[in-house]
């Protein structure tokens, strides 16, 4: 090999050894774990049982309540975040006094983190005296909510704390797309007599289709591995009503203490996440072409 | 050659009589001196984060250090955390840890993660006879015995009991000759006194029900064990709940949200613990080694008008019991020093000590502790502590499966208080057929 095609690899060569140390070697160490019977306060002495552990995932009747509550919760709180999210972002781009503010503004929940988050929300939903149960009070409308242990309202309880949580991330990155359109195609919708929701449908949106791809990659894969909300305000629960699978994870590696299991159903996700982030930065990929191709 | 010869044996006479009285001197020119034992060893000890362990912690550490000459460190772990970092120091090979106090102990046990302590008592340099270990109450001991071997102490011996507001019984008309407030002796007294003083807003009863939290299930348990069960399955490994004392005690575990506040659905144990402080109710079920906390003036307005009684009966007086356990890592270098704490943890003197710290408030392991005139002044309802635990049932935790069947009837139980379903016996049905799954499953029972 020649030194020109020599040296991309020197360069790359730290980074391609750094992910295979903090990535490659932890995912092929969790496939081995996942052939084995191995319970967490059994090192040493675990068993080889080739793919037991993952025959065994169908029948899991917690696996597939977590998936279904996973992506009922991922695809309904992206959903909700990208229609409020660009519709704050229209807004946000209007040349409206004072809107530099509401930009600061909206950063705020980004850097809290999801712990603080959870937290934070535990208190202002808590039954007695929590922020909310006062608003309802005053508004004349209940004494009290018990809405995180009810089955039929925890769910939209942590998908509201993620789209608040989420939105002003989302509306940052659909703004900054809005404001790098190019100017010249609305120019001529307007020359042409074309109404404002036209032009919203047919430039606009065919236009961000690649910052909105962008948007759904990071946010749908952030969605999906749902923990620490879990964690800190359900607990899973009640029933199971709002146990992810990343919570699953844990619960069945930490608290059942089965390691071999649990690492089965951590590798499926993972094969599943990959599949997911293929598929869309391929679609990402297209679109990018699209736009630049007219 | 000879020259050099000559230097060794005039330097090896040297440093011997240098070191000979390095030794002597300070016990000739201080004859009341003892050498501390472990001095420059270190323990390394998990504990949870909670005011009750660090508080016994500072107590303690002064106490410890002076008298081994060793160092000790306590790491504070949420209760949350502290199973999966117990686990990992365990089966690490240099674990961290080197003694832990816990109450899940029995798979860690059973996997020879845990250091016996037999040996280390029948030692008498290290457990002089004065130590009285026939003091031990028997039902904390057992708890901490697998297959013959001894492995735990319990460093706060638990069960599930009554706290009741002498004031509000009182007025509330249940009261004896004296015109002292009678507590509800069974669950239909408990009823009883619910609807006497039921109100709006003022609910008599505080529960832990939060189906999130694994609190709420030890309740429920805690009613099936009082109908004179011992256990949850039987030697087949069949559940045995399915029946009509499980119906009885799982209705009885919803009725009873009639007397107390709506919103106790969300309560976990902190919540629940926070409200009896702050005075909203006139009865807890609750762990039995609290009533330091709640007697405190500075921060219980249930203070001074506090008391508590054995677990109310269905058939018997018999709850979840929950006993701390001291822990030795297996795997831990300093086994013996580790002994030395334990041991001086559960000495007459500290168990006192820890008893009467309205903080910490240990439940005594001891019996003569119980016997104690100081001791009796300061908790006038010592003798319900005692016989609380000893009637605390805690078979199923000796079991491999608990953890996971405890989950079970956490995910069961929990839509069936929050109203998702009123079907009691389809509940129990579903329990019973899970249970059964996790039994057979496992392999380890004869059915």
């Amino acid at each position: 090999m020649n030194d020109a095609r020599l040296a991309p690899w020197l360069f790359l060569a730290p980074s391609i050894f750094l992910l295979l140390a903090v990535v490659g070697y932890p995912v092929l160490t969790g496939f081995k774990l996942s052939l084995y019977d191995w319970q967490l306060a059994t090192i040493g002495q675990e068993q080889y049982v080739g793919l037991a552990n993952y025959l065994e995932l169908p029948g899991n009747e917690r696996l597939w309540g977590s998936i279904e509550f996973t992506l009922f919760y991922a695809l309904t709180a992206v959903g909700i975040e990208i229609v409020l999210g660009t519709a704050l972002a229209l807004l946000l781009n209007q040349p409206i006094r004072g809107m530099r503010f509401f930009n600061t503004l909206l950063l705020a929940p980004i850097a809290l983190s999801p712990v603080a988050v959870g937290i934070t929300w535990k208190f202002f939903l808590n039954a007695d005296y929590g922020t909310m149960t006062f608003l309802l009070q005053e508004f004349g409308i209940a004494d009290y909510q018990t809405w995180l242990v009810q089955k039929s309202a925890a769910p939209w309880v942590l998908i509201a704390i993620d789209v608040w949580w989420s939105l002003p991330f989302v509306t940052i990155v659909l703004l900054a797309g809005l404001k790098s359109l190019p100017s010249e195609p609305f120019e001529a919708a307007q020359i042409d007599g074309a109404r404002s929701w036209q032009s919203f449908f047919y430039i606009t949106l065919p236009l961000l289709r690649p910052v909105y791809l962008v948007v759904l990659v990071i946010r749908v894969m952030d969605a999906l591995r749902v923990y620490e909300l879990v964690f800190v305000l359900t607990q899973g629960g009640p029933g199971r009503s709002t146990s992810s699978l990343s919570f699953l994870i844990w619960q069945t590696g930490f608290k059942l203490r089965e390691m071999g299991n649990a690492t089965a159903i951590g590798m499926v996700f993972l094969v599943f996440i990959v599949f997911l982030t293929v598929v869309l930065t391929k679609l990402l990929d297209r679109q990018i072409g699209e736009v630049r191709n007219g | 050659m000879t020259r050099k010869n000559t230097d060794r044996r005039t330097f090896l006479k040297t440093t011997t009589t240098a070191t000979a009285a390095a030794t002597l001197a300070p016990t000739l020119a201080f004859p009341n001196l003892k050498l501390k034992p472990y001095a420059g060893k270190s323990l390394t000890i998990y504990q949870q984060a909670s005011p009750i362990f660090e508080g016994a912690f500072a107590l303690f550490q002064p106490y410890f250090e002076d008298l081994t000459g060793a160092k000790i460190s306590f790491v504070s772990i949420p209760n949350a955390d502290l199973g999966q970092q117990i686990a990992l120091s365990l089966t690490a090979d240099k674990g961290e840890m080197d003694l832990t106090w816990y109450y899940a102990v029995y798979p860690l046990i059973v996997q020879g993660l845990v250091q016996p302590i037999d040996d280390f008592i029948k030692d008498p340099n290290l457990t002089p006879p004065a130590w009285n270990f026939a003091d031990y109450l028997p039902g904390p001991l057992e708890s901490g015995r697998v297959g013959g071997k001894l492995y735990n102490l319990s460093v706060t011996a638990n069960a599930l009991a009554f706290y009741y507001r002498t004031d509000k019984i009182a007025a509330a008309g249940f009261v004896d000759e004296q015109g002292q407030a009678v507590p509800p002796a069974t669950w239909d007294d408990v009823q009883r006194y619910g609807q006497a003083m039921d109100a709006r807003r003022d609910k008599p009863l505080l529960l832990m029900y939060s189906p999130n939290a694994i609190q709420f299930t030890r309740l429920w348990m805690s009613l099936w064990l009082a109908q004179d069960y011992t256990y949850f399955w039987d030697q087949s490994g069949k559940c045995i709940v399915n029946n009509a004392d499980g119906l009885a005690a799982t209705r009885l575990f919803k009725d009873l949200l009639k007397y107390a506040s709506p919103t106790n659905l969300t309560w976990d144990f902190a919540e629940a613990h926070a409200a009896f402080q702050q005075g909203r109710g006139a009865m807890l079920p609750q762990w039995n080694n609290l009533g330091g906390i709640y007697d405190d003036p500075e921060n219980s307005l249930a203070s001074g008008k506090l008391s508590m009684a054995p677990w109310p009966r269905l058939k018997v007086s018999a709850s979840d019991s929950g006993h701390w356990f001291s822990l030795i890592a297996a795997n831990s270098p300093n086994k013996e020093l580790a002994w030395v704490l334990v041991r001086e943890y559960n000495s007459y003197e500290w168990q006192k000590k820890f008893f009467l710290n309205s903080v910490v408030n240990f439940n005594p392991s001891r019996g003569s502790v119980y016997d104690d005139p100081e001791a009796r002044a300061a908790y006038p309802w010592l003798d319900a502590i005692r016989t609380s635990n000893d009637n605390g049932r805690d078979q199923q935790h000796q079991t491999l499966e608990w953890d996971e069947i405890e989950l079970v009837l956490q995910e069961e139980l929990g839509p069936f208080i929050t109203d998702e379903t009123d079907d009691a016996q389809q509940v129990l049905d579903r329990i019973a057929t899970r249970i059964d799954q996790i039994t057979r499953a496992s392999g380890r029972f004869k059915g």
